[in-house]
């Protein structure tokens, strides 16, 4: 018997092999390619991630807010020096000094009130960093907002979250500072050693609002 | 024997095996794409409505137990409308693009404010005879420390105990779930301020403990021991609504709780109500 058959069907069989690799190639390519959320690299943050820790800094927020801490914080003025708070280990009267970006207000783990340091240590991961800012009315009668970093670790990236807790100030709580005696905040005011002014004339002192700024 | 169509089957197998897995790609894609879009906004303001809510209560209870204190208590509703509601909505369009309103609604309950406003001895008991009490706020500040304890009885006779113990500048307290809750901390030209109610210690940060957590309120007795030997000033707020059942201390009437409206708008999600706030929550 003698075996008969085009020269050129190998061709056609290789050609119509790698024809057909090649679409199933691009095709897998194509699906491991086609993302909908990127997932972490080069420090980023995806969208989850983001979503949890800016929920998890929030949560430490308003506990501290619930345990009277955060209005502690913001009360807790140095009267000696004036118009600063109290521990900061920047000497200006700037809480941190303008021309050294790189200065930090408190160290996380010294945020003198209970745990809040602590939480957020806890709570941002390792790797990632945070700033604490407060912003409140200004002292003049145009609706003005200034604001006064309390933790700065330095300048925020490209995937940052923000969270923050609005605290309501009024004029008879006390100074929570350790020289602040029986001082109260319009008394401190008054005497020119407040570092958040009276903005109000009637007995509400100011509305300061603490942001935590994380990436 | 060679098969001429094989070629032909393999190309057109691999063309649908390639065609099924990009539509699959498809529709998972778009089905993560309108579940991460469509719910995240939703959830998160809704989330940001519930802090937002508590915020105001904070800040309308905050004017109220002012009021107390600068016993004033009958300008409530005009800091509340006049001044804070102001504030507050400027606060939040510029932090939050949110506005947020806030309306005194009244049905005030009365509480009483206990206090000593003059740095005088500590001689007496800070309860009213024979009642019980809720307390809301306590903070003592010591202007001459020296050794003195504070004992609170709850219901059913559990009883909390805090001992202040003072040596030169320095002092120390103690309660019954330590040896030694706060040690060694300095009192400022002898000033010491104790928030005993929460259980803080404004001279050292660091310094808890808790003195009205074990004790079960309403509180029978709240009582000093050699208080007669320190003086100072302090405030104390219960729900007691009779300020003339202590003889003992000046006591003004306190604002316990009252009625607010609320409303925070974002545009994507509005947060409205009315409710009870208890200003010492």
């Amino acid at each position: 018997m003698t075996m008969t058959g085009s020269r050129d069907r190998g061709q056609a069989f290789t050609l119509e092999s790698m024809i057909a690799a090649l679409l199933l190639v691009t095709a897998v390519l194509f699906a491991l390619q086609s993302v909908v959320i990127t997932s972490d690299s080069a420090g980023s943050l995806d969208r989850d991630v983001q979503s949890e820790v800016q929920q998890e800094a929030s949560d430490a927020l308003v506990t501290a807010a619930n345990h009277g801490e955060l209005s502690r914080l913001v009360r807790y003025w140095d009267l000696s020096e004036g118009d600063t708070f109290a521990d900061a280990p920047d000497d200006s009267n700037d809480y941190v000094d303008s021309d050294d970006a790189q200065a930090s207000g408190y160290e996380a783990e010294t945020v003198p009130i209970q745990q809040l340091g602590e939480t957020l240590n806890h709570t941002i991961k390792e790797g990632n960093q945070y700033n604490m800012v407060l912003a409140y009315q200004g002292n003049d009668s145009a609706y003005t907002r200034e604001t006064q970093r309390l933790v700065f670790q330095g300048s925020p990236g490209s995937d940052v979250v923000e969270t923050s807790y609005t605290v309501t100030l009024t004029d008879d709580q006390l100074v929570t500072g350790p020289d602040g005696g029986s001082t109260t905040l319009a008394d401190a005011d008054a005497s020119g050693d407040a570092p958040i002014p009276d903005a109000h004339p009637g007995p509400l002192y100011n509305v300061v609002e603490v942001r935590v700024i994380v990436w | 024997m060679v098969n001429d169509a094989r070629g032909q089957l393999i190309l057109i197998g691999s063309i649908a095996i390639a065609l099924i897995l990009v539509g699959l790609v498809l529709v998972v894609n778009t089905a993560l794409f309108t579940e991460v879009v469509g719910s995240e906004g939703t959830v998160e303001t809704t989330k940001e409505g519930g802090v937002a809510t508590q915020e105001l209560e904070d800040a309308v209870s905050a004017v109220a137990h002012d009021a107390t204190i600068d016993e004033t208590t009958s300008t409530v509703d005009y800091v509340v409308e006049d001044e804070l509601r102001p504030v507050l909505a400027n606060s939040s369009v510029d932090s939050r693009g949110a506005f947020v309103n806030v309306t005194y609604l009244g049905s005030p309950v009365d509480g009483t404010y206990v206090h000593q406003n003059t740095p005088d001895e500590f001689d007496d008991d800070f309860d009213p005879d024979g009642s019980s009490v809720d307390v809301g706020h306590f903070v003592l500040v010591i202007e001459d420390a020296d050794d003195m304890e504070i004992d609170v009885e709850g219901t059913g006779g559990t009883t909390e105990t805090l001992d202040i113990d003072a040596f030169s500048n320095s002092v120390e307290l103690s309660d019954a779930n330590s040896s030694s809750a706060c040690s060694g901390f300095e009192a400022t030209d002898g000033t010491v301020r104790i928030d005993l109610y929460n259980g803080r210690v404004y001279e050292a940060p660091g310094c808890t403990f808790d003195l009205f957590g074990p004790p079960e309120a309403p509180y029978d007795h709240i009582e000093t021991n050699n208080g007669g030997d320190v003086e100072g000033t302090f405030q104390l707020v219960t729900d007691h609504d009779n300020p003339l059942t202590y003889d003992r201390y000046d006591a003004d009437q306190a604002i316990w709780s009252y009625d607010f409206a609320y409303e925070y708008d974002t545009g994507e999600v509005t947060v409205e109500g009315e409710r009870e706030v208890n200003v010492y929550d």
